[in-house]
């Protein structure tokens, strides 16, 4: 007990000294250590935090420029011009009211069902759609009348807002009847809807020049349907709050 | 004894230590002074770091949820916009791949009309491929000389007869093809 005592008194100050010490390890190790890293990741998320605020201001002050009705009638004239789903009901409409103006009769109209049977024409329409980026639906339809008349159709039919294309034109003459019957092979197109519109924090930009001018253009275009018809599943836009899952209802 | 030390004890009251040790005591006194200093003022400027940034926080964290709920509320404009975005790129793309036919039929028409022109179809590369029926070889060669000129002028090119055959009426069917160059639809 006296040795102890003694070595106690002896080495007291190593004792002290080396309690200290020990502690200050132990916070520094404990403490300051994880707190300062723990300052740093706040910090870092303070900072992407701030980047955020920056651009949902710049989105908000994007948002506060857009004129809502100049948006909707742009969507409208794209929506009029590719619909949403197949819509065979502005094509016959389209066709319909192209034919009738340019004062030929339509003696009939086929579509082609693509994708159902791997054939060849089918595999290079899927080649197509991949390229252009957008589904298609190929008809075609036979027009009887002259040919100034047949040839103003095929003219117009690429200059109308239900945006079609010529894929093919055949002509014959009939001698014994006296009429000319023109076949015209043609695509329509159509592109859903996409399902979700993001995150809030996506960034957005405003329409560019080459987009309006875009718009503008396809605005221009005549509609030749002879009532407009465009089917209620392609006229709604989602616009409501955002869904993570694209299936969800 | 060490000179200045006051104390009426005649022994020493600290068991004295080997200068080794005494010099070894000296640096852990040192030591722990400096390190508690350094200690303390780091715990101090971490605390308060500790409480501006996360004061900096709670702010954002209330700022960004008044943005978001901004933005929430104009959710239908974006959306029209984000919908029209993605149906201008198809848009153009469609716009790119359209392009009008209405040449090959004008091109046609200077050559041949009904009755004449039987029959007409458009083939790969921009080829024309008709069939004409004319009444007499003096028409045909008037067509002949139609399409030298309708190339002279670059209008069609490569033009190639691909059949000729003369009725017992003397009719002239004629099989003919040409190319023509397409102008993208305005």
């Amino acid at each position: 007990m006296r040795l102890i005592r003694r070595i106690i008194r002896l080495y007291q100050s190593f004792i002290i000294s080396g309690v200290i010490i020990l502690f200050c390890l132990i916070a520094l190790f404990v403490g300051i250590i994880p707190g300062s890293q723990k300052i740093v990741s706040m910090g870092k998320a303070v900072y992407e935090q701030t980047k955020t605020i920056q651009s949902l201001e710049e989105k908000i002050n994007i948002l506060n420029t857009l004129d809502e009705e100049l948006l909707q009638s742009y969507v409208t004239s794209a929506i009029t011009a590719v619909p949403a789903d197949k819509s065979l009901g502005t094509i016959f409409s389209t066709i319909d009211g192209l034919t009738a103006q340019e004062g030929v009769a339509v003696e009939g109209v086929s579509l082609s069902s693509i994708g159902s049977i791997a054939t060849e024409s089918a595999q290079k329409l899927s080649t197509e759609e991949q390229k252009i980026g957008v589904n298609i639906v190929p008809f075609s339809i036979v027009v009887v009348g002259p040919i100034e008349q047949v040839r103003n159709v095929v003219d117009k039919a690429v200059k109308i807002r239900r945006l079609f294309r010529i894929r093919n034109f055949d002509l014959s003459f009939d001698n014994k009847s006296g009429t000319t019957r023109s076949t015209i092979q043609m695509d329509a197109y159509y592109v859903p809807f996409s399902k979700s519109l993001g995150k809030i924090r996506d960034a957005l930009k405003p329409l560019s020049d080459e987009e309006i001018q875009i718009m503008s253009k396809i605005s221009a275009l005549p509609l030749v349907t002879r009532e407009e018809q465009v089917s209620t599943e392609s006229s709604q836009v989602q616009t409501g709050p955002r869904s993570m899952d694209p299936f969800s209802p | 004894m060490v000179a200045g030390q006051r104390s009426i004890n005649l022994f020493d009251t600290k068991a004295s230590l080997t200068p080794g040790w005494q010099m070894v005591e000296k640096y852990l006194l040192l030591t722990r002074k400096y390190l508690l200093g350094f200690v303390l003022i780091v715990g101090i400027v971490l605390v308060a770091t500790y409480g501006v940034v996360r004061y900096r926080t709670t702010q954002l964290d209330t700022k960004q949820k008044q943005l978001s709920y901004t933005i929430q509320n104009q959710s239908v404009k974006e959306g029209l916009l984000l919908a029209l975005r993605a149906r201008i790129t198809s848009l153009k793309n469609i716009l790119d791949a359209q392009f009008s036919l209405a040449p090959y039929i004008d091109t046609t028409l200077l050559l041949a009309r009904p009755p004449e022109l039987m029959s007409f179809s458009i083939g790969e590369k921009n080829t024309v491929q008709i069939s004409v029926d004319l009444p007499d070889i003096s028409q045909a060669v008037s067509m002949m000389e139609k399409i030298v000129r309708l190339v002279e002028e670059n209008k069609i090119r490569n033009p190639n007869l691909t059949s000729l055959a003369v009725d017992k009426d003397g009719s002239i069917k004629m099989g003919i093809t040409y190319s023509v160059l397409l102008k993208p639809a305005s």
